[in-house]
């Protein structure tokens, strides 16, 4: 399960199309603390999607 | 450079400056593993997009109702109501061409003419459809009058001309109370009775006419009317499915903000 402040930002990122900035002023953290999360957040559902063996399905021919 | 994970994820949302930009693609010249991860990552963004929030539950359901579940395409073309128009459409236009009718459609409603009203009053204004009934039927008796003037003079010179004519046996009539051939009539009473029998008949014909036609009318506004409420449903139905849309863009807004709340 992703962690509540990762989904926060990548809810806020891909599903409101919120900069950077946007999210860091709407959750009053740091810029590069919104960075992090949306990096760590996209790695977990990397992770979590290639145990659910989707990921394949979107990578291009290698 | 070692491997900037800020960076990538700048990049990866194209919200780098040009400089940084320029930075991160030399890196990834370079750096196999940067590559690699960029690409799952993009993969991993394409399927959170093609991703939906779960439908929240909002106690009740959106059905489709039959008059809408037709595609939009056979409502139109292969609509009853529509081919019902149609005829009555064609009704009309035979009408019309059995009583020198003249129809438009205007912004006020459908407008008929008839014949016999332009004979006796060119200048006067369309009448509307539901009314045109009496007021042609009036005019058309106006016109019958002048007619049946102008045979009384024919009939007063011809009585004058010939006055020492023969009596004729009456031509027999289905719709007359005297019995045929029993009666020796004279010319004025012969035409007296042919005139009542072309009136009558032109009378007959005149509202017989007129019922069709406002009939047709009747027929063609029910289906305006109902047409007109199918599209209504339509919309309504439209405007539940965008309200529904709309809460649960609310529905996720709430749950970011109660998650920042709970995170402060």
């Amino acid at each position: 399960m992703l962690p509540d402040d990762q989904r926060t930002a990548i809810v806020l990122k891909e599903y409101h199309g919120l900069t950077f900035q946007e999210i860091a002023d709407l959750l009053d953290c740091p810029l590069s603390t919104v960075k992090t999360r949306l990096y760590q957040g996209l790695t977990v559902v990397r992770r979590q999607l290639q145990e659910a063996g989707v990921e394949s399905a979107f990578r291009g021919p290698q | 450079m070692i491997c900037d994970k800020e960076l990538l994820v700048g990049y990866l949302y194209d919200e780098l400056t040009r400089s940084e930009q320029n930075e991160f693609d030399r890196h990834l010249g370079q750096c196999r593993e940067c590559r690699a991860e960029v690409e799952e990552l993009r993969a991993t963004r394409t399927h959170l997009a093609l991703w939906r929030p779960p439908e929240p539950d909002l106690g009740f359901e959106i059905v489709r109702r039959p008059a809408a579940a037709a595609s939009p395409a056979s409502r139109w073309s292969i609509s009853p109501i529509w081919g019902l128009a149609a005829a009555a459409v064609l009704v009309l236009a035979a009408a019309s061409a059995i009583a020198n009718l003249e129809v438009r459609a205007g912004r006020d409603g459908f407008v008929v003419r008839t014949g016999w009203n332009r004979a006796v009053d060119s200048s006067a204004a369309g009448v509307a459809a539901p009314p045109s009934e009496s007021r042609s039927v009036d005019a058309g008796a106006a016109e019958l009058q002048t007619i049946l003037q102008r045979v009384t003079e024919l009939e007063l010179r011809l009585s004058r001309e010939r006055p020492g004519r023969d009596s004729l046996v009456a031509v027999a009539d289905t719709s007359s109370t005297q019995p045929a051939g029993a009666a020796k009539l004279t010319d004025a009473e012969i035409l007296k009775r042919v005139r009542e029998i072309v009136s009558e008949s032109e009378k007959r014909q005149q509202s017989v006419v007129a019922t069709r036609v406002v009939q047709a009318m009747r027929e063609l506004e029910a289906a305006y009317r109902t047409e007109l409420v199918r599209l209504q449903q339509g919309i309504n139905q439209n405007h539940g499915l965008r309200d529904a849309e709309v809460y649960r863009q609310r529905e996720m807004l709430n749950q970011v903000y109660r998650l920042v709340g709970q995170q402060r």
